[in-house]
């Protein structure tokens, strides 16, 4: 009995161990992640700027970007918003704790849009 | 004894001014006669005086204003003018009064012109009829040939006809004795050299062209230039630590005049060929840095310059003369422009009729000094121009090689980031180990190629056979 006892001790020390290990691993891809977008961003938008006309392909480019980044960000506010004990959870504005995902996801589908409009044969 | 002595130059001299003076005469009576189909005749008088910008409009006015040309003579003349002032006072002429003449330099010339307008087919019908191995113009007008097939993929062909080229220039130069032509024909024959390389790219023979590539001179005037598709040909045959190698070349200080924004996305290509994310992103930073900022004010000042190719011939000139601009990349443009080859010949040509200023003042003829200073003042200005013009060229083409770099420079970003985005998704080690960045371990080489390390100095002789011992990080 104790035997089984120190082994289940043991196992659950190993399982929290690596769910831990896991999660830092998680932050550590969404955090490199996001600044590799941020990044991408950027280029887009000087590349845009650069060929001096909105490219239907690099607008697209640009929306699929802020898609990403919003899905990212909507993970890290979902895992936010679930942190929150569950009697305060009721109390939260759902659409400010969403916020900033929402801002990337809006701007996203203007950006899709816009080059479909501009350019009707792409 | 003394004064036998001296009298033999004074006599070859007087004698070359009483045939120089007979030679203006005869020219002047053909020019009072206004008998414009007796014009090749006093331009063959005005050559023997070495009066050649000078008898540029007449003969222009004869071709102008002449049905046909069907004189071997006049072909002759024609052969002699070009051969001394260029072809380009000639190219200016449309192609429809060109082919008046069948002279070998006037079909060169419209060969010319067609191979610029991509009509191969018709470059090479003018240049069907067979020019003799001892007309100046067989080397350029084999390079034409040459580039023709090569650019048409007939590697065959563009083979044998630059192998030819090179055995002829070679003749041309053992006879040449003016320093210009020399260099010109120096150059023509490198050209057909690395043709044959080129048509081998062309075709995708990518070890052939390495090889071939070799056979070009280090101490060539156009190495330095071909260097850089040697790095290209090494790229595609996957050597990218090769690539690398001939790239980092460029930085040695003797090649500071060298102007080519490609050579930085050709390096920032091969870093990402071997995933070497990092560098790639440093490289095309690193161009962002050095471009960003002058180029927009490069670009506002060869606009601000509009077409006065006055303007643009003495910006180079100036340059030459030592003046430096605020703007590092112009100047590095102007040093590229004034070691252009097409750019000494056009000056070379130019000097040479500035030469004539002198020889006319022997013109006792006062009305015929009167009338060939008047050509000459055109032919000066338009060669003046020409030489703006092609500065001009050279400087936006630049500018725009600039732009296309620029992005390139991006869609390599993008692309890099992207595949770190890759790696980041699936499931990959994020720590990143110790980076052992050159190893010899990593090293191609040939029984030919010997190793050394380098210790930071370029040497002449070193220059062009760099590698890198890199190790791609690709997974």
């Amino acid at each position: 009995m104790k035997r089984k006892l120190t082994f289940l001790l043991c196992l659950g020390f190993i399982f929290t161990t690596s769910v831990e290990t896991a999660k830092a691993d998680v932050e550590q891809r969404r955090t490199e992640l996001l600044k590799v977008l941020d990044e991408e961003l950027r280029e887009v938008t000087r590349l845009n700027k650069q060929i001096g006309s909105q490219r239907p392909d690099l607008m697209l480019r640009m929306a699929q970007v802020l898609l990403e980044k919003g899905r990212l960000l909507k993970d890290l506010e979902n895992q936010k918003y679930l942190e929150i004990p569950a009697a305060e959870r009721d109390k939260v504005n759902k659409e400010d704790a969403f916020k900033e995902s929402r801002r990337y996801f809006d701007q996203a589908q203007k950006n899709s849009s816009c080059s479909f409009e501009k350019s009707t044969s792409f | 004894m003394k004064k036998s002595f001296f009298s033999i130059p004074l006599l070859l001299s007087l004698s070359f001014g009483m045939n120089a003076q007979a030679s203006v005469q005869g020219a002047w009576k053909i020019y009072q006669s206004g008998d414009k189909s007796r014009y090749p005749q006093m331009v063959s008088e005005l050559i023997q005086d070495k009066m050649y910008f000078s008898s540029i409009p007449f003969i222009k006015e004869y071709l102008a204003t002449t049905n046909k040309v069907n004189d071997a003579v006049v072909d002759k003349v024609l052969d002699q003018l070009i051969t001394e002032v260029g072809v380009k006072q000639f190219e200016l002429l449309p192609s429809n009064i060109l082919e008046k003449s069948s002279a070998p330099s006037i079909r060169y010339i419209l060969a010319r012109k067609a191979f610029r307008q991509a009509k191969y087919d018709l470059a090479l019908k003018y240049l069907d009829k067979p020019i003799e191995e001892w007309n100046p113009v067989k080397p350029y007008a084999l390079l034409l040939e040459g580039s023709i097939y090569s650019v048409s993929k007939k590697e065959e062909q563009a083979t044998r006809v630059f192998k030819e080229c090179v055995d002829v220039a070679e003749d041309h130069i053992k006879k040449e004795k003016n320093p210009d032509r020399l260099r010109q024909l120096k150059i023509s024959r490198d050209y057909c050299v690395v043709g044959i390389p080129r048509s081998q790219f062309a075709i995708q023979k990518f070890s052939d062209a390495y090889s071939t590539y070799l056979d070009l001179e280090k101490s060539s005037y156009i190495w330095p230039e071909i260097l850089f598709e040697e790095a290209w040909n090494s790229f595609y045959l996957k050597d990218y630590n090769r690539t690398l190698g001939k790239l980092v070349t460029y930085k040695a200080p003797v090649f500071n005049y060298i102007f080519n924004p490609e050579i930085e996305v050709l390096k920032a290509l091969s870093y990402m060929e071997m995933c070497l994310w990092d560098d790639s992103k440093n490289t095309v930073e690193a161009f962002y840095t050095k471009y960003e900022k002058d180029n927009d004010s490069y670009k506002k000042f060869i606009d601000s310059l509009g077409k006065d190719y006055k303007q643009y011939y003495g910006l180079v000139k100036e340059h030459t003369e030592g003046k430096l601009r605020n703007n590092p990349i112009l100047n590095t443009a102007l040093a590229s422009v004034s070691r252009d080859p097409a750019y000494l010949e056009l000056y070379s040509s130019f000097n040479s009729g500035r030469d004539e200023i002198e020889r006319m003042k022997s013109v006792s003829n006062d009305r015929m000094r009167a009338v060939l200073n008047e050509n000459l003042r055109e032919s000066l200005n338009t060669q003046r121009n020409l030489i703006g013009s092609y500065v001009r060229g050279q400087l936006q083409l630049y500018a725009a090689q600039i732009v296309k770099a620029f992005e390139d420079m991006s869609y390599i970003k993008l692309e890099v980031l992207s595949k770190r985005k890759t790696e980041l998704y699936e499931d990959m080690s994020l720590t990143k180990g110790s980076r052992a960045r050159g190893d010899i371990a990593h090293l191609k080489r040939t029984d030919k190629q010997y190793f050394w390390t380098f210790n930071g100095e370029f040497w002449a002789d070193e220059l062009g056979d760099y590698v890198f011992s890199l190790k791609s990080e690709c997974k």
